[in-house]
Parts: C-alpha cells; structure tokens; sequence
C-alpha cells in the first residue's frame, strides 16, 4: 500500500466535540442521543449547523438499522450537506471518521465536517442474537453456533498458547480496567466495584478461556459523540482546539475463517497462517509516521479491548509493547490510575462497557476530555499532551487510529 | 426502534448456512458425507472459502474442487458455555475452534469430545454427525 502523505498530519483539527448518554432511567435512541452529541459540539466549536458542509457516520447504530442512517441524521437536524457517508468498516469506520474529516478539509471540500456517532442496544434490542449473527460468516461460522466471545476466543487460545500467557494474566487485565471504570459516572461495571484476580476467575467462562470478567459487557444504555473538524488556520481561532497529527487505518478480511486462511499480506501480520497479529500494527505506523512520532511519545492511550486478550493484543500492535510481552506492561502498573502511562482512562470496553457501534465513539471522547483536562471520571494523573486513539472491529478485522494533540504541529 | 421480535427466526431454529454460489459444489458434497475444498491449478495452494478465481496468486486461474481426507490437527479452540441463543443450550457446552487439515487449508468447525481434552495440536478427524442442519465437524482421535 501506497504510504499516507505526511503532510496530512498539519492540516486539522477537532475544534469541536460533544457526547451523550443515556440509561434506563433516561431512555434515549439514536437519533436523540446523535442530536444532543451534535449540538453540543457545534456550540463548543461556536458554529451553526449551517457551516457543516459534509457529515460523516459509522454504520449505523445497532438500535437503529435503517440503511443510509447518516443520511436520515442529516435529515433529522434539517442540515442539508455537500455529502454524507457511513464508513463501514465495522468500529474502526468510528475513529476513521476523523481521518477521512481532515482529508474533506485538506482537499477543500469542507470547511467544517461533523463525525458523529451514536448507539443505544441494551434499550432497543436483544444484544445476544445480533451479534455472532452479524459477525459471523453465515455460511461456515454461524450455522455450528458461535458466539461473538465465541470468535474472538479463538485468538485467546492461540495467544496463550504461543506466548506463554495465562488465563490469570487475563483476569489482572481486568482487574486493572476496573480500577478506572469505577470512577467513570457512566461506565457500565462501575457499580461493581474494585475487584480482584481471584474474582475474575471465580466468575464463569462464557467461552473458553474467557470468563465473564474478561469480557466487555453491553452497556451503558446508551452514547455518542461528535466531533467537529476544521483547518488548523480556522482552529487557531478555537478556545480548546485538538489536533489530528496522524492517523492510519487497515483493513484485512470480514470473516474469522478468511482471516486464518490468509496466506500473504501487503501488510505485515507475522508469518501466515496467523493470527496473534493485527492490521493494527499497519494503522499505527501510518499513523506515527505521519506525526513524526514513535510510540514512546504517546502520553496515553484509547485502545478497543473488548477482551483482556485483545487489550494485550493490541497494545502490542500499537507499538507499546514486543509482541507477546504486553504482560509486562501490565505489570509495571504504568496503565493504571496514577500512572504513567494511562490507557482507556474510562474503563475501556471492558469497564465503561459497549453501548453499541458508539463505544468507539466514546474512546474518543474520552480520549479528547483527558486532553482537555475535563474527564467526567478520573483524571489521568500526567497532563496528556498526545494521545493514541485506536479503535477495532469485526473479527480483528478492521483497524484506525488516530494520534491528537494540544500541540500543534 | 428495533424489536425483540426481528431475531425470532435466530432465536427458533438452528441457522441454515448461507450459500453461495461458489460453494455450491461444497454443500453438495457435505450432502454426500464428503468434505470438498478447492486447489488453485496455478500456484497450487488450497483454497478456503470457495471461490471463482484464486485470491492466493496473480494468474487469475478457476479453482478445482478436491475431496479432502478429513484429517487434521487443532489450532486453536474455545468451549462455548454460553450459547447464542436458545436452540443451543441443550447442546452445551460444545467446542468450536480452526482445524488446519492436512491438505494445509482452515476450518472453523465444531469439535466433538470432552472440554478438558481439547488441546492445541491434537488430531482431529471428520464427521458428519446427524443433525438438523447438516454440517461437516470433527471429532478427537
């Protein structure tokens, strides 16, 4: 693949963003969760709707499968736009939205894009079946009766097994994203509390060698967030502008049962057939070298653990640690509060939980309050400047990061 | 607003496999008792899934169907103990994982034995059990 320009990485900025939340005590769908998002966001970048010329979606929310979802959005705020576009790459499409806004800026077709996100599944629909459903291969995966856990354990067990990691490893993965859910206000496990290695084990497999502490849970009821992007001339006149420095992305098959009969790559994923490494590892490349930063310059992280092992998976594709020693960054409690070097400041998936799509929403979100020093849970305690935020999905499918910063380039 | 109700057709009977056209020679031969895969007359790789032209090489050839020996090891596994839905919960706990058959391709396919005697690198080896919806799975040797 052809390198991204380097030049992309000065040419915009988040100037505006806004989130929203909601729970069963606060029923909200889509639509109203994509809308306070929004209008938040234009009043924090001091816009109107009127100055969006293109707006941008994931694929659309789990509670709200209409096709063409972005363009029913668009029709919803009556803001009539040059263009509008899902990017369906699964979660990673999310955190691409920022990448592709910076291109429509870069190339002049926008002057302000607003990427948007917002799920809602634990109120609108039963979780459970429509997931392996939908990521599933519906023809030699579904039909013996995967579920999603199901799938991604299969990595679990590879990973194990060619680096010496245990199921307890898994377990203080957990424990550690505990430690920041518990602070998070909106975070799904909160109400859980503090926990400890031996209750992530005590707890039961949902499909071995994952228990249930070592999964994400559905939930909280509902988010999303938006984002306003503009030109680093028209940030500079922004109150608390975020600057794209880099981003990358990468996508390398839909299906578990491609991916495994995979047998060579313009990108690197370790000697095929394998599957231990991701087209994270691509994403973030494109996306350092675009920054002229390596991985040790990131202040913290947002990664798209859905699983202890995926966690472990991608911190290591992500550059933070050699492949199959993520442990060890575990262990040395740099990610944990306090330390330095936080990582999904919120929870992550695992602690804050999965609303739906918008989960990657919400890592950016948090990933840009930290940035600003405005978390709605616990602060990371080394004043971020530059930022990591990864987002994943499919099958270890699809992959976008995106590196911001206070600091402009 | 999505109902509960959409999935009903998920939630009351086992799933029928999705064909395409490219793997119609493939449910044929499971029909058959018979696990086919494809070969690439060029570059001679094993393809799996099906296709009408070989992803693995450059000559742009058709694949030729094989019948494989139904022979092969574990790569890796996962006992399912919380199953999709409600059809499978008699079925539990069972084990789906990627078997590589000897003919150097991957399947993902259930594996029939006791939970605590998976293991990476154990022989499988094909069978059709009798089911509702016919499928090719493997069992420990």
């Amino acid at each position: 693949m052809k390198p991204l320009d380097r030049a992309l990485g000065r040419v915009a900025a988040i100037v505006g963003m806004g989130d929203a939340y909601a729970d069963r005590e606060h029923v909200k769908d889509p639509l109203q969760l994509a809308s306070e998002a929004s209008w938040a966001a234009f009043r924090d970048a001091g816009i109107t709707k009127d100055q969006i010329d293109v707006l941008l979606t994931g694929r659309a929310p789990w509670a709200d499968r209409r096709p063409q979802w972005n363009n029913i959005f668009a029709s919803h705020l009556q803001m009539p736009v040059r263009m509008t576009t899902e990017l369906t790459f699964h979660g990673a499409g999310v955190n691409a939205m920022i990448g592709q806004a910076a291109l429509a800026v870069a190339s002049g077709a926008a002057d302000y894009v607003l990427c948007v996100q917002a799920d809602a599944v634990e109120l609108f629909i039963d979780a459970t079946a429509v997931g392996a459903a939908t990521d599933a291969c519906p023809q030699f995966e579904f039909p013996y009766g995967p579920t999603i856990p199901t799938i991604y354990a299969q990595l679990a067990c590879r990973y194990m097994h060619e680096f010496g990691v245990t199921e307890e490893d898994f377990a203080e993965v957990a424990v550690q994203r505990q430690e920041w859910a518990v602070h998070h206000p909106k975070a799904a496990k909160r109400k859980h509390g503090l926990i400890t290695v031996d209750d992530v084990m005590r707890s039961p497999y949902i499909s071995s060698p994952l228990r249930r502490w070592m999964c994400a849970t559905w939930g909280p009821g509902g988010t999303a967030g938006a984002f306003i992007v503009t030109s680093v001339e028209r940030a500079a006149r922004a109150k608390n502008p975020i600057y794209i420095r880099g981003f990358g992305t990468c996508t390398t098959h839909e299906y578990l049962c491609e991916r495994i009969n995979l047998r060579k790559s313009t990108v690197p994923l370790g000697n095929l057939p394998a599957i231990t490494t991701t087209g994270a590892a691509h994403a973030a490349r494109e996306a350092y070298a675009m920054a002229d930063m390596k991985p040790e310059d990131m202040d913290m992280a947002a990664v798209a653990g859905n699983f202890s092992h995926t966690f472990l998976v991608q911190l290591e594709d992500l550059g933070f640690a050699p492949k199959g020693r993520a442990m060890d960054l575990v262990r040395s409690g740099r990610m944990r509060p306090g330390g330095d070097f936080p990582v999904d400041t919120n929870g992550g998936w695992m602690g804050f939980g999965q609303p739906g799509i918008s989960v990657a929403a919400d890592s950016l979100v948090e990933t840009i309050r930290q940035l600003r020093g405005n978390p709605l849970g616990l602060k990371a305690g080394n004043d971020p400047k530059t930022a990591m935020a990864y987002s994943a999905g499919g099958m270890l499918a699809c992959h976008s990061t995106v590196i911001l910063s206070t600091e402009k380039a | 607003m999505l109902e509960q109700g959409e999935f009903a057709d998920y939630q009351e009977s086992f799933p029928q496999p999705r064909v395409t056209q490219d793997a119609l020679p493939y449910w044929e031969g499971v029909k058959q008792k018979k696990l086919l895969f494809q070969r690439c007359p060029a570059c001679h790789g094993a393809i799996f899934p099906p296709r009408s032209i070989c992803p693995m090489c450059d000559a742009g050839a058709a694949p030729q169907w094989e019948q494989s020996k139904g022979e092969g090891e574990i790569y890796s596994f996962s006992v399912v103990h919380r199953p999709p839905s409600a059809v499978w919960k008699a079925h539990a706990p069972y084990t789906i994982g990627l078997v590589r058959l000897d003919e150097d391709y991957f399947l993902f396919t259930e594996i029939e034995g006791k939970p605590e005697d998976m293991a990476v690198g154990k022989r499988v080896t094909l069978t059709f059990p009798e089911r509702d919806v016919p499928l090719p799975t493997f069992r420990l040797v």
